[in-house]
């Protein structure tokens, strides 16, 4: 237990440290593959901490895991506590930043200055393991920093490309403005409940109970809630890219190399969403103080709706699309909305029991969506940096070179169209039976209507790259890494689906300890139990 | 005789099925095609109601033409809004809407603390 | 139980079954639109040009040449088509009708995802895969049509299962012999139960508009008048179908025409019960079955023998127009009354 609480407390300082001492590197090593290796391995070693706690947390029985800094207890220092939920996400995190990895150690070949970019990708994975283990809300400001001044820097990497200096500036621009609403977020929870720290604010807020340490209330706990909920939204809807917050997204995709992109898609966004479900069904769960008035309802509601508008606007605008990247962003813009509508099914109307399919749901879908949108990007990634293209007609014919990234094109646009048996069918399902069993079948409608437009928007993809003959003769670059990254993926997505009986189990379980009742109790418990070890058994 | 189950073991068995029907009905088409022998030059072009294919500048029509009708004539309406006035790509544009995402949630929160301050 | 399954999809009601369905089904179709328009229709293979449809299927795949185009990709083309053809095949054991069944909580999105999204995507595939202009075009037509035919099919098809899961939970007084455990939202379970909804006159309501939609989404699945532009032959050639040739087209022809057939058979199972108030194993119910078939069928003649083409952006105003909106109403309905009851 102890042991494993320091393995989860030393990720992200492994990754930032190693993050910082590439420039110091880079003044004596200038080997490419040195580099590529270093990142490489650091990253391996950070997918096998986050599995080797996810193994502990399930050999605990999903007992949460808290790490207190520099042994610090909890309302007083910074500790990560990691629960079902966030040990699964941290898991499939650094997973998608490993293939990220992986993936760059063949798209190294096409960028000049490998170690600033290796400098950002590490930084960008701290970022994201950072905000998904940690278990205090100011922390999740630095990290969250930390996570957007590395994905700033990672969108304006090709400083050459005007679209991407503009999309970066942009993204700069209003991303800085956004996070520091979060911190005016921070302050005001601090204000009223005297604690930073997540376990004890859902305490204070839920469970009326005070841990000792930080007092008891201050001044208007309601609406001081109210106000941090409604700015930490907006804020983690921005960089979740929902609907009305997510004109970054394209941007940034057009222009971003490769790798980044799938780090995008597959782990920024998805850490967006993982913190809104946080606040939503762990700090400022049903019984909180947020329910006043139906005020965690109606906002629920609001985002359901928004969740719909994302899934609309994101599919019909991948129609117009020309560059492969753009389409790609507006189809996670889509899929976003879909998992926005199953999370906000929390509202105190809806049985617990479809809750619970509701969210099982949502995470066998980030899961779904992360690793299919990486294949995708991943085999559209060899067709097109070889040529230094992006435009779809320009690209079109070329994946005949590739056989496999015609495979890994096919398999992932399946997967994301959701066909059976590929694991998008079975999550897709899932939220079918979720919002029929809730007695409102016409988001079962809206999600078959959303599904039917984006399938046309992938159909794009296909038709310009693995349909037309290839006239023009272009060189082939060597497959090397991605070959087995492709095939991997591509026998990911299908076993997902093949053994979605076991998966979706397992990920119900997940859910049942992380965001049901008892799973929140858990993390109030196990918080409680670090604090009392301190005090001596007070 | 009734294999009755949960869906995702349904779909499977269902999937199985399909498999092993695409599999037998592919071979069975592949042996009762008739084998003919190499044909001529004229019927490997494509067929373009008896045009001859050098009138066209590409073998292919391009993906961006591909969805011709919806874009400019079904959703001509719907896309002229969501081009010209959402996704204009000006900044000030980004943060119109996001502002009014954001009064959405303050305006609740103040709806919600306003009921409880009468009640 | 594997062997049976096995034999099961192969004969009856699997490919065999379904393909003989088909060919009488096109046959009635060609028989039936040449009746009403003063034509012959079939009439050279068989009594009344009965098997005509099955020897132009013969003809196509066994005798006739298939050119094989510069760019074309024929092997993926084949499997696509028959991918199709399979995923419809497969989803007929969702049916009381197969003697070896599945039934299952919402087994009812495994049939739309085989029906709606399945074929679909398997007829644009494989039309793609040869390329020529007046193919892209056809499917792009094909596309813009399948864009509301598919939530509106899928609506219009949720209406009766939301009305027969409904009245299983709320009134067990429907609940005979075994049925009760049966599973909720599937196929099966709405075909046994759906009979007795008619009775009551807000379901009716909503059956009759539902059942209206969804006929008017058939039409445009199978691309029958008004809705053929996708292959569109005066000004298209053929549209989607311009590059097939030989055992291609033969295949392209029994997916369409097998997509048709099954879906007016689901359509009679899901909407009016299949054989009710039979049952299947007796003369009556076969002939009630056989009915309703051809009733549908002829309404969808009819409809097919009235119009003339539309343009593609009429054709998905008309589908929004005679078919979503319908579709959404008629699961509005069920879903108030089924709220307020």
């Amino acid at each position: 237990m102890n042991f494993a609480s320091n393995v989860v407390g030393a990720i992200t300082p492994l990754l930032a440290i190693s993050s910082f001492s590439i420039p110091l590197l880079s003044l004596f090593i200038k080997n490419k593959k040195f580099y590529n290796a270093y990142a490489l391995t650091i990253s391996a070693i950070a997918l096998a901490m986050s599995s080797w706690t996810f193994a502990r947390l399930i050999e605990g029985g999903y007992k949460p895991i808290v790490y207190k800094f520099g042994g610090w207890p909890p309302p007083v220092g910074i500790v990560y506590e990691v629960d079902a939920l966030n040990g699964l996400l941290g898991l499939y995190a650094s997973l998608v930043m490993f293939i990220a990895f992986l993936f760059s150690t063949w798209y190294s070949k096409f960028i000049d200055d490998v170690t600033w970019y290796y400098t950002l990708l590490l930084g960008l994975e701290t970022g994201i393991i950072g905000c998904i283990y940690t278990g205090d809300v100011f922390n999740l400001f630095v990290m969250l920093e930390v996570l957007s001044i590395s994905a700033y820097g990672l969108a304006a990497f090709f400083t050459r490309r005007p679209t991407a200096l503009e999309a970066a500036f942009k993204y700069a621009f209003i991303g800085a403005l956004v996070t520091t609403l979060y911190f005016i977020a921070t302050v005001i929870l601090y204000s009223a409940y005297g604690t930073l720290n997540m376990a004890d604010l859902l305490g204070k807020s839920t469970l009326a109970s005070s841990s000792g340490f930080s007092g008891w209330l201050f001044g208007d706990v309601t609406s001081a809630s109210l106000a941090a909920i409604a700015f930490t939204l907006w804020v983690f809807t921005f960089k979740s890219a929902l609907f009305p917050n997510h004109f970054w997204v394209p941007d940034v995709y057009s222009a971003a190399p490769v790798p980044v992109i799938a780090a995008f898609s597959g782990a920024v966004e998805i850490t967006g969403v993982y913190v809104v479900v946080r606040f939503m069904y762990t700090l400022f769960g049903a019984e909180s103080v947020l329910a006043l008035n139906g005020y965690r309802d109606s906002i629920l509601l609001i985002l359901l709706i928004l969740g719909i508008a994302s899934g609309i606007v994101g599919s019909l605008m991948m129609i117009l699309q020309k560059n492969a990247y753009r389409l790609l962003g507006y189809s996670t813009i889509s899929h976003i909305g879909l998992l926005y509508m199953v999370l906000s099914l929390g509202m105190s109307s809806i049985p617990s029991d479809v809750l619970k399919t509701a969210l099982t749901a949502l995470v066998y879908h980030i899961v779904n969506f992360g690793l299919g949108k990486v294949l995708m990007i991943s085999s559209v990634g060899l067709v097109s940096t070889p040529t230094g293209e992006r435009d779809l007609d320009k690209l079109s014919g070329l994946s005949r070179l590739y056989p496999i990234a015609s495979i890994g094109i096919t398999m992932a646009v399946f997967q994301l169209i959701g066909l059976i048996p590929f694991g998008g069918f079975y999550s897709k399902l899932l939220m079918y039976q979720a919002f029929i069993s809730s007695g409102q079948p016409m988001l079962a409608v809206a999600l078959i209507a959303i599904s039917a437009i984006s399938s046309l928007g992938y159909l794009k993809i296909f038709y310009a790259l693995i349909f037309p003959p290839l006239l023009r003769s272009s060189v082939k670059e060597r497959e090397g890494v991605v070959i087995p990254i492709v095939s991997a993926l591509a026998v990911a997505v299908l076993l997902l689906g093949l053994f979605s009986p076991a998966v979706s189990k397992f990920i119900e379980t997940v859910v049942e300890n992380s965001l049901m009742p008892k799973g929140v109790k858990m993390y109030y418990e196990s918080f409680i139990e670090v604090l009392r070890n301190y005090t001596g058994g007070g | 005789m009734l294999i009755a189950s949960d869906p995702i073991s349904a779909s499977i068995l269902i999937s199985l099925v399909m498999l092993y029907l695409t599999l037998l009905l592919y071979i069975v088409i592949r042996v009762l095609k008739p084998k003919h022998s190499e044909s001529s030059d004229e019927s490997r072009e494509m067929y373009l109601g008896g045009e001859h294919p050098s009138i066209l500048s590409k073998p292919h029509v391009l993906q961006s033409g591909l969805y011709w009708a919806i874009v400019f004539r079904d959703f001509k309406k719907a896309y002229r809004g969501l081009v010209e006035k959402m996704h204009t790509g000006r900044v000030i544009d980004w943060a119109y809407y996001m502002t009014a995402w954001l009064l959405i949630l303050l305006l609740l929160a103040i709806i919600a603390l306003g009921i409880s301050a009468l009640v | 139980m594997i062997i049976e399954l096995m034999i099961s999809t192969l004969v009856f009601p699997g490919v065999l079954f379904i393909s003989a369905l088909s060919f009488f089904t096109e046959w009635y179709l060609r028989k039936g639109v040449a009746h009403m328009q003063s034509r012959m229709g079939p009439t050279y293979v068989g009594p009344i040009g009965l098997l005509q449809p099955f020897m132009d299927f013969v003809k196509l795949l066994v005798v006739k040449e298939e050119t094989k185009q510069k760019y074309s990709l024929t092997w993926l083309a084949e499997l696509f088509g028959v991918l199709g053809i399979s995923a419809i095949v497969s989803s007929l054991l969702l049916l009381p009708l197969s003697p070896i069944r599945i039934a299952a909580d919402y087994d009812f999105l495994i049939y739309i995802y085989l029906l709606g999204v399945m074929v679909p995507i398997a007829m644009v595939a494989m039309s793609l895969c040869m390329s020529n202009p007046f193919v892209s075009v056809g499917a792009s037509r094909l596309l813009s049509i399948v864009l509301i035919v598919e939530p509106a099919f899928f609506t219009g098809m949720l209406t009766p299962i939301l009305i027969a899961t409904h009245i299983s939970s709320s009134a067990p007084m429907f609940c005979e012999e075994a049925y009760c455990k049966l599973p909720l939202y599937s196929i099966f379970y709405s075909s046994i139960t759906i009979g007795s909804a008619w009775s009551n006159p807000i379901y009716a309501t909503a059956l009759i508009i539902g059942l209206a939609a969804v006929v008017v989404s058939v039409q445009a699945k199978a691309m029958l008048n008004p809705f053929n532009i996708p292959e569109a032959e005066q000004e298209l050639i053929a549209g989607i179908k311009t590059e097939f040739s030989g055992p291609l087209l033969a295949i392209f022809n029994l997916l369409h025409n097998v997509e048709l057939s099954s879906s007016i058979l689901f359509i009679i199972y899901v909407f009016l019960g299949g054989p009710y108030p039979f049952r299947h194993l007796s003369i009556q119910g076969v002939l009630v079955l056989m009915a309703k078939y051809i009733a549908i069928l002829t309404l969808v003649a009819v409809v097919r023998a009235l119009f003339g083409r539309f343009r593609v952006e009429q054709g998905v105003w008309i589908l929004v127009k005679y078919s979503l909106i319908p579709a959404i109403a008629a699961i509005t309905i069920v879903s108030l009354s089924n709220f307020y009851a």
